[in-house]
């Protein structure tokens, strides 16, 4: 693990989120190495999506600092800030096709056609969706178009990757596929993300860091170790029920 | 039966269309002969001079493209602040109003002030008042557009670096564009129809295709009634023929009544 | 801003109606008086008309309900989704081309009443049965409920989809109701309970129309818009103060209404509304 102080891709400290004038999180803390991931964990209402809106710049009130790469950004507005945030819904543009939803951010950056096949072709391969460049995203499968929604956000080569539960509405193998996919691609193109979920083993999985959110605060945990430790996360109950359920097999 | 049924559908559309064809070329039709025994094109050789009924038409067109183009675009612009208005079940109220209310209530109440403001009996005054029931059907039709799903669009496409006039033009225009061509169809239409307003602030002195048929109506010449009937029916009929099928489209909203 | 957009012509026009007929304004504005107030509301003209405006509102939409019921107990397939919704009433076919139609096929010289003498069931025009100016306000209302009967059709066909309600009916089938028990107590409430409100909509549109009345109505009694516009004087000006009354009289009556509906519809659980 590396040293958090050193070169952070993301750093946000003493941060207070509200939104429509209630306190949602409270002095919020951390910082994402360059290339890692940091899974976020919370129950539903928790205000993770309150935080990862925050740190995109949309909407509520965020004071406190971000700092992506060593540059302060909470006073840009969204576009300028150099993070991109995945919504749990793929929302891919209905006037697109798949290569034109890929290959968006590009052309806000006014990026010749030839420039944007140069970085759209390679992420269509990487993430399995070759055959599909010119459907209609309303043609394609709950994966597929997360997929896309995926591509979308990689294109523009984001600082800071911020997804909201982007796999919560696919079905399990689906769902399992897509994790393996990110960690993948996560490591291949040296990701910074910010992870957050309800889903204890989807966390487990995606992650490098590990901070949970209860409360109105968020935890920092100093590595996986730490983080499985603390029975609040709910490891050791997972751990003790199939465990259980071994033992109780193992007697049949 | 379902062949039985779309064919009385069809017959049920057809056949008024087919009689208002025949009597716009009869020049004699007496009782009781099941058809006209003189038969004439004049209706429709002589448009631009029978009548003045071409120059109807294209006084009827000119005036519903202005309202179309100024309802549908001021609709667009204001629309996002009715749906994100705090009164939003007010403000839909009372944009429903003129049409619960019949749009000559309307007509007799502006006839004054626009007759004080001297926009009665000309082209300006007439496009005004349909204006008025135009923006407010275009306002009630495109706040359907501002969901939480198109705010969702939008910030995504900040996220991804889209500037606030980017994300109008290469995210909002073209999510909107179904729903802003229904606007201006039906705005259109609202104008083209119109023949309330058109004799209230009209005053007599602006001839529209509405008017000139209820002339001849009363004139007692059937046969350039039905000619302005079938030219009023034609861009109706364009519209359902090009609109017929639209895209199943995630966000093709409609106002609930 | 968006308010006097929205509500400026509105409240412009009632201002003028309400200074205008009480002598404040216009050309024959004495001062202050409640006279034409008082024509208005003393005038048997007035309650004639608004209980015609009722009736044909009432029984347009009530033919064309029956009508759309029918069609779709007989055809069950759904409508082709098309430009042909229900809130384009206002606006699919001209009214005043409905009304000349209506002439044309109803009226004693019509369609049918050559139809009916070619085939030796009538000698004369005047044999023949026509609706058009019938002072009962039959042809008005033929004409309105064949204007309104496909959008019934359509608003009916999508709330059954959208409210499922052929699965409610199989429901009410596997617990033992017949088929037409299950479509009179189950389908024709459910379906009538959730068009309610648009259903309303159409009723004031119907009762304040105007130009199929001025081509196909008698000239006594007449509905009220139609009343409005005799009284706003295009000859006679001493009659437009009670005009101006009598539209505020009406436009207060469909405000109070629409509004009530709108609370109504607000209160019914959202599941409900289309």
């Amino acid at each position: 693990m590396a040293d958090p102080g050193m070169n952070p891709g993301l750093r946000v400290s003493g941060l207070d989120v509200s939104l429509g004038g209630r306190a949602i999180l409270r002095d919020v803390d951390f910082a994402v190495d360059p290339h890692s991931t940091l899974a976020v964990i919370g129950p539903s209402g928790s205000g993770k999506t309150s935080l990862l809106r925050a740190l995109a710049g949309l909407g509520g009130r965020a004071n406190g600092a971000i700092e992506v790469d060593r540059r302060r950004v909470d006073a840009l507005p969204a576009h300028r800030r150099g993070i991109v945030y995945l919504n749990q819904e793929p929302l891919l543009f209905p006037h697109l096709d798949v290569r034109g939803n890929i290959g968006f951010g590009l052309r806000l950056r006014h990026r010749s056609a030839s420039r944007i096949a140069v970085v759209v072709d390679p992420l269509v391969a990487a993430l399995g969706l070759q055959g599909l460049e010119s459907r209609d995203p309303l043609t394609l499968s709950g994966g597929e178009r997360q997929r896309v929604a995926f591509g979308r956000a990689l294109a523009v080569d984001p600082a800071v990757l911020l997804l909201d539960e982007p796999f919560a509405s696919l079905d399990p193998a689906t769902r399992l596929s897509m994790q393996t996919l990110f960690r993948q691609v996560a490591r291949d193109r040296g990701i910074t993300a910010l992870f957050v979920t309800h889903d204890l083993k989807e966390c487990l999985r995606v992650g490098d860091q590990f901070a949970a959110i209860r409360d109105g605060r968020c935890r920092v945990y100093p590595g996986r170790a730490a983080f499985c430790a603390d029975p609040a996360n709910g490891v050791a109950a997972e751990i003790a029920f199939w465990s259980d359920a071994g033992t109780s097999l193992r007697r049949e | 039966m379902r062949r039985v049924s779309n064919i009385a559908l069809w017959t049920a559309f057809l056949a008024p269309v087919a009689l208002l064809l025949v009597w716009s070329f009869a020049w004699r039709w007496p009782w009781p002969a099941p058809l006209p025994n003189r038969w004439r094109a004049s209706a429709w050789t002589d448009l631009a001079a029978t009548g003045g009924l071409g120059a109807a038409a294209l006084r009827s067109l000119g005036i519903a493209t202005t309202v179309a183009v100024v309802a549908t675009g001021l609709g667009f612009v204001t629309s996002r602040s009715v749906a994100e208005a705090r009164a939003r079940e007010a403000l839909q109220w009372l944009l429903h109003l003129p049409f619960a209310l019949s749009p000559v209530v309307l007509g007799v109440g502006l006839e004054y002030s626009f007759l004080r403001a001297g926009l009665a009996g000309n082209l300006v005054g007439v496009a005004l008042a349909q204006g008025i029931l135009a923006y407010a059907y275009a306002v009630i039709l495109l706040s359907g557009l501002w969901t939480a799903r198109v705010g969702a669009f939008l910030e995504g496409a900040a996220t991804l670096g889209a500037t606030p006039r980017q994300a109008w033009t290469l995210v909002l225009l073209p999510l909107a564009r179904p729903l802003l061509a229904l606007c201006f169809v039906q705005t259109f239409l609202i104008s083209w129809f119109d023949y309330a307003l058109v004799l209230l602030i009209g005053g007599g002195r602006v001839a529209t295709l509405t008017t000139s048929l209820y002339q001849f109506v009363q004139s007692g010449d059937l046969r350039l009634a039905a000619a302005s009937a079938l030219l009023l029916l034609l861009p109706p009929l364009v519209a359902l023929v090009t609109q017929a099928q639209p895209r199943p489209d995630a966000l093709a909203g409609e106002p609930d009544p | 801003m968006i308010w006097a957009l929205v509500g400026g012509p509105l409240l412009l026009s009632a201002a003028f109606m309400l200074a205008y007929s009480v002598g404040l304004t216009g050309l024959l504005a004495h001062g202050l008086s409640f006279a034409a107030w008082a024509t208005v509301l003393d005038d048997r003209v007035t309650w004639i008309s608004l209980g015609f405006s009722c009736w044909v509102g009432a029984a347009s939409l009530g033919i064309s309900m029956l009508g759309a019921l029918a069609v779709l107990a007989l055809r069950p397939a759904p409508v082709a989704r098309s430009m042909l919704t229900p809130w384009s009433l206002p606006i699919a076919v001209p009214p005043m081309v409905a009304g000349l139609s209506a002439v044309l096929w109803l009226g004693n010289a019509g369609a049918l009443a050559r139809a009916a003498y070619a085939l030796g069931w009538i000698r004369r025009p005047a044999d023949f049965p026509s609706p058009i100016y019938s002072t009962s306000g039959l042809g008005i209302i033929v004409t309105q409920a064949a204007l309104v009967l496909p959008f019934l059709i359509v608003l009916f066909d999508r709330l059954s989809r959208v409210h499922r309600l052929g699965a409610l009916d199989e429901a009410a089938r596997t617990l033992g109701a017949s088929p037409s028990l299950a479509w009179w107590r189950v389908r024709v409430p459910l379906l009538l309970r959730s068009a309610a409100p648009t259903l309303g909509i159409y009723f004031l549109a119907l009762s304040g129309a105007f130009e199929i009345p001025l081509l196909v109505g008698a000239s006594y009694p007449t509905m009220l818009s139609v009343r409005v516009v005799q009284l706003s004087g295009r000859f006679d000006l001493s009659t437009r103060p009670q005009a101006y009354a009598l539209a505020l009289l009406y436009a207060l009556g469909v405000a109070v209404s629409s509004a009530v509906a709108r609370r109504l519809r607000t209160s019914t659980p959202r599941t409900e509304r289309i």
